[in-house]
């Protein structure tokens, strides 16, 4: 139990406590507000132009291809027309050959009946579904709707585990 | 032409429909460049092969039929390869580096990395071949061609009439359908459209 021997008042410092600062402080001023608005403002004035600049770039980018893909299309629908047509004819004879020992089969028909009275001399293109009838189910997704890839298509972790005779089976 | 849009009316290939033979679809050389090549030789040919081009096409669209612009388009092609041939014999060089620069330049095949290799091949062409490369936009811009052939009358068909006429034609007996439905009866629900 204490006693009033031990108890000692604990006093102010010989001269007593050093006078308290009453007053308000400020921090200390690195930068005055005048630079400190022009700053931000000038940083956004030149990311917008920065931001516009790609933007036009970007454009210019992208109609330069385009440009190129004009240029380079005719030629390619030249081809790609000869190629298509090839492929009708072979699809039409391939047809014949398969119906051939089936009585009443009239090519393009349904046993004579056709599926359009009066289309004319008018060119319509073949619907996918028909130019893809002789392809095996998976060519009209890969070749037309371009699904081959149902997923990540490049190189594996376990390219190298797996040997080339298995693994190109599967992806 | 390959389009995905399906149940709108399409052709069948009958038998009595004219297809033109092996022989009238191939032509003695195709293009055979990658897109890369294809991409750095693109304005060249195009420019030079411009009349070829825009009658092919302008054809085509009046048309509306491949079997029948099947001599503007084997002349348009003739046209590149001979262009193709005369650029592989004089610029060779510049235009392989510009392809490579293409290859590689960036990942969509963008010319725009490549515009040095361009100027230089732009050079070369311009010196030996005697053709300038367009400016930016030019195959983008409308051009007007004077067809060497009229263009198509519109021919507006009778389809009410010509129906009629194929009803009246069949026999009595034929197993005319009686259960069509309208394209929006076919919804299972109302949700569908």
């Amino acid at each position: 139990m204490a006693t009033g021997a031990e108890f000692r008042q604990d006093m102010p410092p010989k001269g007593g406590y050093r006078t308290f600062n009453w007053n308000r402080t400020f921090p200390k001023l690195v930068w005055s507000p005048g630079a400190v608005v022009a700053t931000i403002f000038g940083a956004t004035a030149y990311g917008v132009y920065a931001a516009l600049e790609n933007k036009k770039s970007a454009i210019t980018e992208k109609f330069e291809d385009v440009d190129v893909n004009n240029a380079m299309q005719p030629f390619l629908v030249a081809e790609r027309d000869r190629d298509w047509l090839k492929l009708l004819a072979k699809n039409r004879a391939l047809e014949e050959e398969i119906m051939k020992d089936v009585p009443g089969w009239k090519v393009g028909t349904w046993y004579g009946e056709p599926v359009y009275f009066t289309l004319g001399e008018k060119w319509w293109d073949p619907s996918a579904t028909e130019v893809f009838a002789h392809s095996w189910g998976n060519v009209e997704t890969r070749e037309h709707l371009w699904r081959q890839h149902s997923e990540y298509a490049g190189p594996k972790f376990y390219d190298n585990w797996i040997p080339k005779s298995v693994s190109k089976y599967f992806w | 032409m390959h389009h995905t849009r399906r149940g709108s009316h399409r052709m069948a290939l009958t038998k009595d429909l004219k297809l033109p033979s092996n022989e009238e679809l191939t032509v003695p050389q195709e293009i055979t460049l990658s897109t890369p090549w294809l991409k750095a030789v693109a304005p060249y040919m195009a420019k030079h092969c411009e009349k070829e081009a825009n009658e092919f096409m302008l054809r085509r669209k009046e048309l509306e039929d491949p079997r029948a612009v099947l001599k503007e388009g084997a002349a348009l092609t003739a046209c590149g390869v001979d262009f193709l041939q005369s650029l592989k014999r004089s610029c060779l060089p510049q235009t392989q580096k510009l392809a490579e620069c293409v290859d590689q330049g960036s990942a969509k095949l963008y010319l725009s990395k490549c515009h040095a290799d361009q100027k230089e091949l732009d050079a070369c062409v311009e010196a030996n071949l005697n053709l300038t490369r367009p400016k930016l936009g030019y195959f983008s811009r409308l051009h007007v061609h004077e067809s060497s052939q009229p263009a198509p009358q519109p021919h507006i068909r009778d389809y009410k009439a010509e129906a009629a006429k194929v009803l009246a034609e069949l026999p009595d007996e034929y197993h005319l359908r009686k259960d069509y439905r309208k394209y929006n009866d076919w919804r299972y629900n109302i949700t569908e459209s």
